[in-house]
């Protein structure tokens, strides 16, 4: 009778063994070459003008074309869906010249008439928009009026020259939409958008929430049809599962992956780990409207009492550059000739001491360390970077506890300025140091209802610099007020710049054509698979 | 059951069952591992001191179990670990004592509207799956061991709360508390002097599988991530954290993960171990 | 007998309501302000303030609690999910639902057979090492927290998927959600499979207490019946081991197994909050914890809504089974069947 229960038991817990065949069976049934892109979470929406969100932008950015965009190598403005364009001498008036015979994936074609209905939604107060929040709207608020000088010409009216405006057009939320649609869909637009990019969304039903985001190969883009047919979007929050799909190549790209588990899959035979150093900055604000923060002794301190290098090396597992400036290097202008403060702990024990005798600071300080939960991509893993400061500020007795909030909320805390100590990063939305010096940095990002000077950085110098140069259009001047602007940032350390992290995903051996792009966008227009991958795929 | 047990003979009924003892003697290594953590952990559980240099590293002789992702030694935060665990244990426990047992011991001696507004206040607690109640409660009154502590205590209120009344239900119209209540002695007295006494025993047995049960949603609370500070020593985050890096060590998961279990076996033995020798009458329920 | 069941059913609506009140106030006061969570970095100032005045966050909050209770009372509505805005809540939970519900019911399913079977072996070999082995593993189900056992799972069983219902990028559109069962009706075995293979280590994971606490019942009520006369005397006559335990001892001892079974499917909910967690299991369990983390107040109060009223109506279905097989509890002294 043991025999019989045996035998049973056993044959219940042995199914998955037996039924692992089935599986196999199931996913030969499609014969089209699909790439799966496995990243750490989920879009909520595509509407490029009413979100921010990174997860959604990956996917944004392959449905819908903007007038000009980046080249990805060089980083410079190139032609898209307009040809050329030109500007009156103030750079008030530009006019651009749109591509002719594009059409969007509802088949309409795309012309003036669209291009002004999507940049007034982004300008106009409710002009069409389906959700009250439209994160990116005051990047484009130097633009007064857009207007259709014929079918395939438009004209933008600015009211100040802007520095930055043909920047702002080859971002994401620029991107253009398709007016016939937009109406037809109404509020279903946000998750079943049309534009004129290189992969569409053919169904509503082909993106099932949380569990999978396929678009097609749009056969009439301008550019010509992508090599891919599918492209598969998964969410797969827990990275450990992303480590195992991608090595068992189940998925062929994944990105936001542990650092320590990328340098393990790099010698995984049909992993290839791609790396591109990150137009991002991880940096420690250090809110100086609290005591004992307010002292600038107290913030250098700080500063000399962080090893970067072994931050890096502890939570980043090798994988990034210290940073002395909050503009990455790899945007123009960010001051290069700037030599860090050393880590030294005596230096930070001195001034703490000459804090305490000089300006009444107390002894010893704690300070609150708020850290978001989930990993971004400048901070792949909070909780390890948080302890790490942690133990460091504690050697020159500064007790820290930490505090952590899921993202959403860590933000608002810190906009609020509920913190001493935060850490945080950026990304850059467009390749310029102003997206950085005047979002972060300004006073007039003070804000407790989403401020991004989360310092609460006060110096009216830095600010009529940082000011100036946005409207300062000789890219030298700018650059040299820029460079000024950071000089008086780094006396001040509002702010402690950590880690430029490298923005590094991983690729199965047989996916081609593909390049990591440095602020993380996701663009799978070039992607391929090399021929003898993809029979054996079919098998 | 109106004549409880004397204590000796409990005694040798509990000395008598090997699984009484085999969890009585986990339950004291655990209880050893927490009070003695400095002496018996060979590294400190963090702070700067205790970082060994080499992130997830394999056992070796330096560290039995390895090291964690911020290098420290997972053997010593395992040991460093049972405080939290046991001292969230213990007070999540003590607080559904408090609350559960006095408005069960008042629901069941006075019954009528009394007992009925505890029971439905019950019944409101026991709409939603208790580890949903309790992550509900963290959060909204802010994430801390504190808020844990609290909301773990107010899951398990019902336990306790039930039994009590039940126990008094029996209790509360025999001849001794009759003869008590004829005598003129006051209600706060025959609850606390005459009614208590034959609480004890359920109260200890239950508490005893509660630490258990209590250990394991404290633990469920901080691998979801709702339990705060993050930094200290605490098998529940230790797991959640160490998932992500299993393909390179699985220590630091799986010392943790036997940790709580081995914990809550114990507690789980003890506590059927003292139901068999305190109260034979309880088992099965 | 009706009015009994009437009286339950009333007292299970009101405990519900006041449940979903308590629910409604804890979330808000949250100290998130749910408008800026999700805005995020680029977040306008002005759009949320108008935001939380067009969604009538920033009012008293017994009076947005009366407006809830009126909205749903009367018509029905748990508005739109916050964090998805294309998105109600009645079809986020319609996507969430029934992954959860199949994860139960396989879970279920797991738990009572091997439940049953490992407790009538135990009682079998009482105080022999089949005893202690299955008492064992039933002590250790208990025991070992879901979300460590769901981990070891997957680190043992390395070659089944986890963390979806289906494999990438198949072409299944369902139409209910239940992907299981509406396979096996469509007849496509192989999209059965599939799922199986999916469903199969979240199910196991879950299983493992009632699993557990099935064997137990099961055991010390077979050891009563076994005990019973009419069995010793069956076994007397000859009659094999298995037939007795089949025969006699099983119809009688699983009555008690079918209370505990049906009082397992309630826990199976809350055990689902944290399996699903570790296997990236997209149903109810998950789809609320994220809202709580986002302070998406519709989705909350719509997801603890649903589960109030799924735990309550088994608690009360359950009552009304008692009832059924022992009219006394009902205070009814008529026949009762």
């Amino acid at each position: 009778m043991l025999n019989r229960f045996g035998l049973m038991v056993s044959l219940v817990l042995l199914t998955p063994f037996l039924s692992g065949c089935c599986c196999g069976g199931l996913e030969s049934a499609h014969q089209q070459s699909t790439l799966i892109y496995g990243r750490g979470g989920e879009a909520e929406l595509l509407d490029p003008i009413h979100t921010d969100n990174g997860e959604a932008v990956k996917v944004m950015v392959n449905i819908f074309d903007t007038l000009v965009t980046y080249n990805a190598r060089t980083m410079q403005l190139v032609p898209s869906l307009a040809t050329q364009w030109s500007h009156s001498d103030d750079q008030l008036i530009w006019t651009f010249k749109l591509r002719e015979g594009v059409l969007f994936h509802d088949g309409t074609q795309f012309d003036a008439d669209a291009v002004v209905f999507s940049f007034r939604r982004l300008t106009e107060k409710d002009f069409h928009w389906i959700n009250s929040q439209v994160p990116m709207e005051p990047n484009y608020d130097a633009i007064e009026s857009i207007t259709a000088i014929d079918s395939h010409t438009v004209e933008f009216k600015l009211s100040r020259p802007s520095a930055v405006f043909l920047e702002n057009l080859a971002m994401y939320s620029a991107g253009i939409v398709s007016p016939t649609a937009h109406q037809d869909r109404g509020k279903k637009f946000l998750i079943w958008p049309c534009g004129t990019g290189p992969f569409m969304l053919a169904r509503q039903a082909d993106w099932i929430l949380d569990q999978e985001l396929v678009l097609t190969a749009f056969d009439d883009h301008w550019r010509g049809r992508p090599a891919i047919d599918r492209l598969i979007f998964v969410p797969v929050s827990e990275s450990s599962k992303r480590v195992e799909q991608i090595r068992r190549g189940e998925i062929h790209i994944a990105d936001n992956l542990p650092p320590d588990e990328i340098n393990r899959l790099a010698d995984v035979p049909g992993c290839t780990v791609q790396m591109q150093r990150g137009q991002n900055v991880a940096y420690l604000t250090m809110q100086a409207e609290h005591k004992p923060l307010d002292n600038v002794k107290v913030r250098r301190a700080i500063a000399h009492a962080i090893d970067k290098q072994g931050l890096i090396r502890v939570a980043y597992s090798g994988s990034g550059r210290p940073a002395t400036n909050i503009v990455p290097p790899t945007i123009w202008g960010a001051a290069g000739d700037i030599v860090d403060r050393d880590y030294n702990i005596e230096k930070a024990k001195d001034l703490l001491k000459q804090a305490e005798a000089e300006d009444g600071v107390e002894l010893p300080i704690t300070l609150s360390l708020y850290v978001m939960q989930r990993e971004r991509p400048y901070m792949p893993q909070p909780r390890q970077t948080a302890k790490y400061i942690k133990d460091q500020l504690q050697q020159i007795g500064i007790n820290v506890t930490i505090d952590q909030k899921e993202n959403s909320q860590h933000f608002q805390r810190l906009s609020a300025g509920k913190h001493d100590l935060g850490l945080i990063g950026w990304s850059s939305d467009i390749n310029d140091p102003d997206n950085f010096l005047y979002n972060l940095m300004h006073s007039d990002n003070i804000n407790s209802l989403g401020g991004n000077n989360l310092s609460r950085y006060r110096n009216d110098e830095f600010d009529k610099l940082v000011f100036a140069a946005k409207g300062e259009l000789d890219r030298e001047k700018r650059k040299q007020m820029y460079l000024q602007a950071q000089r008086i940032m780094f006396d001040d350390v509002p702010t402690l710049p950590l880690v430029h992290t490298d923005v590094r995903v991983v690729l199965r051996d047989n996916v081609k054509g593909y390049k990591v792009h440095p602020t993380s966008m996701v663009r799978l227009r070039l992607a391929y698979f090399e021929k003898e991958e993809e029979s054996a795929n079919d098998e | 059951m109106n004549e409880a047990p004397s204590h000796s003979r409990a005694w040798r009924r509990f000395r008598r069952s090997r699984s009484a003892w085999i969890g009585a003697s986990l339950v004291g290594l655990f209880v050893f591992a927490a009070i003695a953590a400095e002496f018996v952990a060979p590294y400190a559980p963090q702070g700067a001191e205790g970082r060994s240099g080499a992130a997830l590293a394999r056992p070796s002789a330096d560290h039995w179990l390895g090291t964690d992702l911020d290098e420290y030694d997972v053997f010593s935060r395992m040991v460093h670990g049972s405080r939290l665990s046991l001292l969230a244990g213990i007070v999540s426990v003590s607080i559904a004592i408090a609350i559960g047992g006095p408005a069960g011991a008042v629901a069941g001696y006075f019954g009528g509207w009394t007992d009925t507004l505890v029971m439905r206040a019950i019944d409101v607690l026991l709409t939603f799956p208790g580890i949903l109640v309790a992550m509900l409660v963290v959060v909204s009154i802010g994430p801390s061991w504190e808020g844990v502590m609290l909301a773990v205590g107010l899951i398990n209120i019902p336990v306790f709360c039930r039994q009590v009344r039940a126990t008094v239900l029996t209790v509360r119209n025999l001849e001794y508390v009759d003869a008590a209540r004829a005598v003129g002695a006051s209600t706060p007295y025959i609850l606390t002097r005459v009614i208590f006494p034959s609480l004890i025993n359920p109260i200890v047995v239950l508490g005893t599988l509660g630490l258990g049960t209590a250990i394991l949603e404290v633990a469920g609370l901080s691998f979801l991530g709702v339990a705060g500070e993050m930094d200290a020593a605490e098998w529940g985050s230790m797991l959640s954290e160490a998932k992500d890096h299993l393909s390179t060590t699985i220590w630091p998961a799986v010392a943790p993960g036997v940790a709580i279990s081995l914990t809550v076996v114990g507690f789980n033995l003890l506590g059927d171990g003292l139901r068999d020798a305190l109260d034979p009458h309880l088992e099965g329920k | 007998m009706i009015r009994f069941l009437f009286g339950r059913l009333a007292q299970a609506l009101a405990t519900t309501l006041v449940a979903i009140v308590v629910v409604f106030i804890a979330i808000r006061t949250l100290p998130t302000n749910p408008v800026l969570a999700r805005a995020g970095r680029h977040a306008v100032p002005e759009q949320i303030q108008a935001e939380m005045a067009r969604q009538g966050w920033d009012r008293p909050l017994l009076v947005q609690a009366g407006d809830f209770l009126q909205q749903l009372i009367l018509h029905g509505e748990l508005g739109d999910s916050f964090f998805i805005p294309a998105e109600s809540v009645g079809e986020g939970l319609w996507r969430t639902f029934p992954a959860t519900i199949e994860l139960a019911l396989a879970a279920l399913l797991l738990a009572i057979p091997i439940g049953v079977m490992v407790g009538i072996a135990a009682a079998v070999w009482r105080n022999r090492p089949p005893d202690y082995l299955c008492m064992t593993g039933s002590l250790l189900g208990v025991s070992v927290p879901v979300f460590f056992l769901g981990i070891c799972l997957i680190m043992v069983f390395t070659h089944l998927p986890t963390g979806r219902r289906m494999p990438f990028g198949v072409n299944y559109t369902s139409h209910t959600g239940f992907i299981v069962i509406e396979s096996i009706f469509e007849g496509r075995l192989n999209v059965t499979a599939a799922a199986l293979c999916h469903l199969y280590l979240p199910a196991l994971a879950l299983s493992s207490i009632p699993m557990a606490v099935i064997a137990r019942i099961t055991r010390s009520s077979m050891l009563e019946v076994l005990s019973a006369d009419y069995v010793r005397t069956a076994r007397a006559k000859g009659a094999s081991l298995w037939r007795v335990v089949m025969r006699h001892a099983l119809p009688n001892a699983s009555i008690p197994v079918a209370n505990i079974a049906g009082l397992q499917i309630g826990f199976l909910l809350g055990g689902a909050v944290l399996t699903e967690t570790v296997f990236d299991w997209p149903g109810l369990g998950r789809h609320l914890v994220t809202a709580v983390q986002k302070s998406d107040y519709n989705v909350v109060q719509g997801c603890t809504l649903l589960i109030a009223v799924l735990f309550v109506s088994i608690n009360l279905m359950l009552d009304v089974v008692y009832v059924w097989l022992d009219p006394r509890v009902g205070g009814v002294s008529e026949d009762g069947q």
